[in-house]
């Protein structure tokens, strides 16, 4: 959710109003990524790097972000039928303690719901993120619960803020026309997910916009699919040829040898 | 052959790390890392996984509509569009939904035509207009032209099969040649080269021949660049000119080329865990080290420091595992449908990146 602050320029209007804009923009973009049947969606509501802003700006998107979560958690009769739960990944201990309490409240009130994952990126960056995962593996290893040889990247992505939730995104869009990730998704958006690089400033950004990306995305990936399919490299999974092949070469059968040298 | 390897000596990793000072553990657990990095096996090369890239944006329109049909029409039960709505829906409306969906994709399918072909002259275009002609001084006036520069530049090359024009290993190794060349007269000190199954990697005498090649035709016998390739993986570092008429380059080499690959991005993380936990539990790390700062300093020496700008010689943008760590602020630069390196591509992704502004937060 990048360019708030431009938009509100852009109209003449007070920062605080770009910031609203753009939460107002939110809400419209979700309600339009459900009907699609997307499941699982992360916003980048708040970077820590973000906390070098003035505090005035900072406790204004605080307290917009407070309210709509708890319009989207409870309010709003549209969300209540997607069934949506709110989830905070994020660095917690930088958060102010009452912001965090009432957060944590609305996280709480929507924990029974699952058919739909919102995250909350809050305050998030991803190196911290990595190096949370690294320290919890760390200390997991020292409390014997972990050993050494069993750390692999799933277990990387299993202790980060997402608690195993951390998949492989597949859609990421930053809006706004900047053509950097801004230490977001680092470590999940690396392979093969789409990156979507959009000049829209967020508050502009709607339904069109949001249906026209998934659009592409879908297009390509049946033009993808259709790849494989004849390429035949669907149908066997990785997991599968390690199976399949997980014996050494030497364990291998084979009939007698009939040589004139000597076989030893 | 005659390439001098300069392997930094591992100090003994049994260096006792008394007392826990920053630096010692940091040697310590460089070196541990990269250790056991030497054994991390490159990406088995065989031929039919070689391309990461599915090549559909070659495709011709009309195979493309071909597939497209075939597909749609024989997938009764196969996935569902997204234009279907969440409540199970009977045969009927599934039928309607789908000739939608088949028909907008038809249209996406035509519209993907034109812009292809137009992306295409587009770039025909671009190629006339900016053409190096093999002589460092025309690089050198287009980008004095610009405000800024990067100082660490890193590319995504492919690999393509053999048969394909400028292919092969030669191909990459020209690729990656006509890219240094570029670099040095642009002035950009620092470049990396990122493939992702480090084809290069095991082909490092072809590729400093043809690096030397090439920078003898862009800047005469006599003055030829000194440069210095180095596996930041296995920890090997090559300097000068492939036929070693520069000694072991004490001194600072016009340019540094650094090779990467899949196994410098998560491999490599997954690794420094694994170390630290095996030091922390030999209580020789404690916790509180783990932090931003030492991880970075870790990664940069396993990997190196991440670079300002990447520019992907691919048709669309895809990462391809590229080292996570060292994405975070890195401008990206690819052109939609390109898929050749070529001089306009490079000079667009440096004028791009002088007009970027770079506010961290703020």
């Amino acid at each position: 959710m990048d360019g708030n602050r431009r938009y509100a320029k852009n109209a003449g209007l007070p920062l605080k109003e770009g910031h609203r804009a753009g939460a107002e923009s939110l809400a419209k973009v979700l309600n339009c990524c459900f009907k699609l049947g997307v499941k699982d969606v992360t916003v980048y509501a708040f970077s820590i790097e973000n906390f070098n802003r003035p505090q005035n700006e900072i406790d204004t998107i605080f307290s917009l972000l407070k309210s709509r979560l708890a319009y989207i958690a409870n309010e709003d009769t549209d969300f209540r039928d997607y069934d949506v739960a709110i989830k905070i990944v994020g660095n917690r201990s930088l958060v102010p303690s009452d912001v965090l309490t009432d957060l944590e409240k609305i996280e709480e009130s929507t924990v029974s719901h699952g058919s739909h994952n919102l995250f909350i990126a809050f305050p998030y960056t991803s190196r911290d993120d990595i190096v949370h995962s690294m320290s919890e593996i760390v200390q997991k290893v020292k409390r014997d619960e972990l050993s050494v040889d069993s750390i692999d990247a799933h277990t990387v992505e299993e202790n980060f803020y997402y608690r195993g939730e951390a998949e492989k995104v597949d859609i990421l869009v930053r809006t706004s026309g900047h053509t950097r990730l801004s230490d977001y998704m680092l470590w999940q958006c690396h392979q093969d997910s789409v990156i979507e690089f959009s000049n829209t400033l967020w508050p502009n950004f709607r339904f069109y916009h949001t249906w026209w990306t998934i659009f592409k995305w879908s297009y390509y990936k049946t033009l993808i699919l259709e790849d494989a399919e004849t390429m035949q490299l669907k149908r066997i999974s990785d997991e599968e040829i390690n199976k399949r092949y997980k014996e050494p070469i030497k364990s291998l059968s084979h009939p007698p040898f009939a040589s004139v040298t000597r076989v030893a | 052959m005659s390439l001098e390897m300069k392997t930094t000596e591992l100090e003994g990793s049994q260096s006792p790390a008394n007392g826990f000072s920053a630096e010692a553990s940091q040697e310590l657990v460089y070196n541990l890392v990269q250790q056991n990095q030497q054994d991390v096996s490159e990406v088995p090369t065989d031929v039919d996984h070689r391309n990461p890239v599915p090549a559909y944006s070659s495709d011709t329109f009309f195979t493309t509509l071909y597939n497209l049909f075939k597909n749609l029409a024989s997938s009764g039960s196969q996935t569902k569009g997204e234009g279907e709505g969440s409540d199970a829906p009977g045969p009927i409306s599934y039928y309607i939904y789908h000739s939608i969906l088949v028909f907008l994709y038809l249209l996406m399918s035509v519209y993907r035509f034109y812009e292809y072909t137009y992306n295409r002259l587009k770039l025909r275009f671009l190629n006339l207009a900016y053409n190096p002609s093999r002589t460092p001084s025309l690089i050198n006036s287009d980008v004095n032209k610009l405000p800024k520069i990067p100082y660490r530049l890193s590319a995504i090359l492919n690999y393509k099969s053999e048969q394909e024009e400028n292919g092969g290993v030669e191909g990459l190794c020209n690729d990656a040649a006509e890219l240094t060349a570029w670099c040095l007269s642009s002035g950009i000190p620092n470049f990396s080269i990122y493939e992702y199954h480090g084809v290069l990697k095991t082909h490092v005498p072809e590729l400093r021949r043809s690096i030397h090649r090439k920078l003898v035709a862009y800047f005469g016998t006599s003055n030829v660049p000194t440069y210095h390739i180095k596996i930041p993986h296995l920890n090997l570092s090559y300097a000068g000119s492939y036929d070693g008429e520069y000694g072991d380059g004490e001194d600072k080499p016009d340019i540094e080329i650094s090779l990467l690959s899949v196994v410098d991005g998560r491999p490599t993380i997954v690794e420094l865990t694994k170390v630290m936990s095996q030091l922390s539990k030999n209580h020789e790390l404690s916790e509180k080290d783990i932090n931003m700062k030492f991880i970075d300093q870790e990664l940069q020496q396993l990997v190196g420091p991440e670079p300002d700008l990447i520019i992907m010689f691919q048709p669309y943008l895809n990462l391809q595992g590229y080292p996570p760590w060292h994405t975070r602020l890195s401008e990206m630069y690819w052109e939609p449908d390109n898929d050749e390196v070529s001089y306009a591509v490079f000079l667009r992704a440096l004028q791009k990146y002088s007009t970027c502004k770079v506010n961290i937060g703020r």
